[in-house]
């Protein structure tokens, strides 16, 4: 037996110790479905289902390797021009992905193939091959502790520094899931939402990322034509307050691991020698902003840029903008990890650890021939780095050696 | 109905209280057939035609209000059954700029109540201190984005705003802006679904309608094209040519570009099916896509409007003009592509020109 039927046999085994209240969904019926399967390449796609019930036994028919449903609501889910489905609304979501975010570590258990040219590298894979400028770049990308919590990081920042405090949006409105393998999707349950359209949503994007920001709407402004600068105090709400935190923790973090100023020597001095000045002219009330006049107008704008940066969320903008999008079903199995797509409550997600609690196979061991993988943790087991070796492993590991294409059972 | 609520249904007729006055005085467009309400038609009329000619739209308190508040309906109604798209267009911003105008002179508790009767807008009368500024108004952040995300200016993006509690705090002049582009929006609507009116009331309408149709067609006229799609591809802009040659060449096009040589193709009258088939050498053609996308630029679908290709100034900043070909004092590549074609009928001895004066 080869890896995708081994996987099939025991994701339907998942399946058929599943409850129908593990599929619920608010609208169900105004849902598309779709899936991916193990044996064919294509999406499966515009289905409908009347009940999680009838979804649950099509999923226990023909076990699916991903199992995803649209955060649109439609009039006729199953039609398959996507005009004729009727749009109704959708959820907004967003899509946090530590593929996105910039870890030290992806160096270490990340590795990318240009597939034209051969090229080969370590860490974040390149937009296009430094070699031969191709875009055609193989990825070989790995779950990691480090990474998922830079990811949880990031979901609790698009929580209490935008969805609450800013959009107003109540903890008990927000749904989040563990993506089952590198990230977490956010979900929120609001009415208010639903009718946005895309442009609408690109807004709230835009706001969360802090793009296109005009300092000078937020309180950045020059006293006349003089030098003196003026700005919002630390405690105000909204970018405002954001944008001079920002600039305090920059500066308070100057002499360690600061992000990389781009400005002339002699002003980034300035900011070093000068940094417990700075961060007692931008406590007071109101700050003292106009200490920066030393610096050059352009190294300023720049320590404006990095502040924003430190504050702003990295949320994937293409699913919160999409409104058709199509997105993992909760308590799914994703094929590429066998991990569970799990939902957490907002109180719960501090202590929720992915590569722990999303396991499901826990039972048995599995001999298996690796081909090539980094150091990994699934559960409670640490294996690798390992290159062409046969091993045994607990179940969930040589599972996810498996989904990841990087193994092949081995029968005795 | 006292004077004053009826003024404000005069002012505002897109409003709650406006249209169950409208209701309550039991007109109908049936009406419009006895010949009773020559007024109102009248009156719906020179509202279009200020539209046409100047922009703008006046508002008339010192006559019969019933009359001022009556035309509103009807100019949509006309407007809908003379079905084009740039005349509507036209109508919808100069609605909206007497709208801004009138409300930057009224109390706040008038913003208030539009926002709310007419769109059913959460606006509030918050005053927040904003630094050394004082602020306003607030309302909900989706009501907001919902309107404010079509504005291109960069300080109507929400990440420009004062958002907290999910409210975002505005000044007076934008709460009037907001409104005012509400208006433009509902007004399109409003008029792409009045297209057919059956009976009397389109038989007596019609000398109407053929008359504000050459009144518009002449005036409006730069933007009109020459008869007949005879699309002759040395006639395009230097622009245009660009943008094709780089299509051909399988370069892929920016969103602007692709944009501009979509709304200008569908302008001279390529068929939609000519211009899917050009952007399937693009890399990530996508036919049904394409397809959805190009029909909706045509106003096939959606707001059935259908869009004009983008300004020269416009083209400019966005570095697709291509300056060195030097096209002269021309603001559009659609002036470029009348003139050229005229110019070359003239000395082949057309007939053409005799079209221009009306």
């Amino acid at each position: 037996m080869e890896a995708p039927s081994l996987l099939r046999k025991l994701f339907k085994q998942y399946y058929d110790s599943c409850s129908k209240d593990d599929f619920t969904l608010r609208s169900f019926t105004e849902r598309e479905f779709a899936f991916l399967t193990f044996d064919s390449e294509g999406m499966i796609r515009h289905k409908s289902f009347s009940s999680p019930e009838e979804l649950l036994e099509y999923m226990r028919n023909s076990p699916p390797a991903h199992v995803y449903y649209s955060s649109a609501y439609y009039e006729t889910p199953a039609a398959e021009e996507m005009d004729a489905k009727g749009w109704k609304g959708a959820d907004l979501i967003f899509d946090i992905d530590a593929d996105h975010i910039a870890t030290p570590c992806k160096e270490e258990h990340d590795t990318w193939k240009c597939l034209d040219c051969g090229a080969e590298g370590r860490g974040m894979p390149p937009e296009s091959c430094p070699n031969c400028a191709s875009k055609k770049i193989e990825e070989f990308t790995w779950m990691c502790e480090r990474c998922l919590e830079a990811a949880k990081a990031e979901v609790l920042k698009l929580i209490e520094e935008f969805l609450i405090p800013d959009f107003g949006v109540s903890e008990k409105e927000i749904e989040i899931c563990f993506s089952g393998h590198r990230g977490y999707h956010l979900h929120v349950e609001c009415e208010d939402f639903r009718h946005l359209n895309s442009e609408a949503r690109r807004e709230i994007a835009d706001y969360v990322r802090g793009v296109g920001i005009v300092f000078e709407d937020h309180g950045f402004t020059r006293l006349g034509s003089t030098r003196v600068l003026l700005g919002p105090s630390l405690t105000e709400r909204g970018w405002r307050g954001r944008v001079a935190r920002g600039v305090y923790t920059v500066i308070d973090a100057i002499d360690m691991h600061a992000p990389v100023l781009y400005m002339p020597a002699r002003d980034l001095n300035w900011l070093r020698e000068n940094r417990q000045a700075i961060l007692e002219a931008l406590s007071k009330e109101p700050p003292f902003w106009a200490i920066f006049s030393k610096l050059k107008k352009q190294s300023l704008k720049e320590l404006l840029k990095a502040a924003v940066t430190q504050c702003a969320c990295n949320i994937d903008e293409r699913v919160t903008i999409d409104i058709k999008r199509l997105i993992r079903m909760p308590n799914s199995l994703h094929g590429k990890t066998g991990l569970k797509v799990v939902k957490i409550s907002y109180a719960d997600l501090d202590s929720f650890k992915p590569l722990k609690d999303a396991i499901v196979f826990r039972k048995g061991y599995l001999k298996l021939h690796v081909k090539r993988i980094p150091k990994l943790r699934v559960g409670e087991v640490e294996v690798g780095p390992l290159e062409d070796k046969v091993v045994e492993l607990p179940m969930a590991a040589a599972v996810y050696i498996l989904a990841r294409g990087a193994g092949e059972p081995v029968w005795r | 109905m006292s004077t004053f609520e009826r003024e404000f249904c005069a002012k505002y007729p897109f409003t709650e209280t406006a249209r169950n006055y409208i209701a309550s005085t039991g007109f109908s467009l049936e009406d419009l057939a006895s010949g009773e309400f020559v007024e109102i038609v009248e009156r719906a009329k020179a509202r279009i035609r200020e539209a046409i000619q100047r922009g703008e739209i006046s508002t008339f308190l010192e006559g019969d209000l019933d009359v001022e508040i009556l035309s509103y309906p009807v100019a949509l109604v006309i407007l809908g059954l003379l079905g084009e798209a740039r005349l509507a267009r036209r109508y919808a911003v100069a609605e909206s700029k007497r709208v801004e105008e009138l409300l930057l002179g009224e109390d706040d508790d008038v913003l208030v109540r539009v926002a709310e009767e007419a769109f059913s807008w959460r606006l509030v009368k918050e005053r927040t201190r904003m630094g050394s500024k004082l602020i306003d108004f607030c309302m909900p952040v989706h009501q907001f984005i919902a309107t404010a995300a079509t504005f291109h200016d960069p300080h109507w993006k929400l990440v420009n705003k004062l958002v907290y509690d999910g409210q975002v705090h505005l000044r007076r002049t934008e709460v009037a802006r907001l409104i005012a582009e509400e208006v433009k929006n509902r007004v399109l609507v409003r008029i792409s679904e009045l297209t057919s009116v059956g009976g009397e009331a389109l038989k007596s309408l019609q000398p109407h309608l053929e008359e504000l149709r050459r009144e518009a067609s002449g005036r409006m006229k730069y933007l009109e094209l020459p008869e007949e799609g005879v699309t002759s591809e040395d006639a395009y802009p230097p622009c245009i040519r660009k943008l094709l040659e780089d299509l051909r060449a399988g370069k892929s096009l920016p969103h602007m570009g692709r944009f501009a040589l979509t709304t200008f193709l569908i302008n001279v009258g390529v068929d939609v099916d000519e211009v899917v088939a050009l952007f399937s050498s693009a890399a990530d053609f996508d036919e049904s896509k394409t397809r959805y996308q190009v029909e909706h630029i045509a106003g096939l679908r959606g707001s059935k409007i259908r869009y004009l290709p983008p300004s020269c100034e416009t083209l400019k900043s966005f570095g697709l003009c291509v300056e060195e070909a030097g096209c002269g004092n021309i603001k559009h590549p659609l002036i470029y592509y009348r003139r050229k074609l005229r110019k070359r009928r003239a000395t082949s001895g057309g007939t053409e020109p005799s079209k221009e004066a009306v």
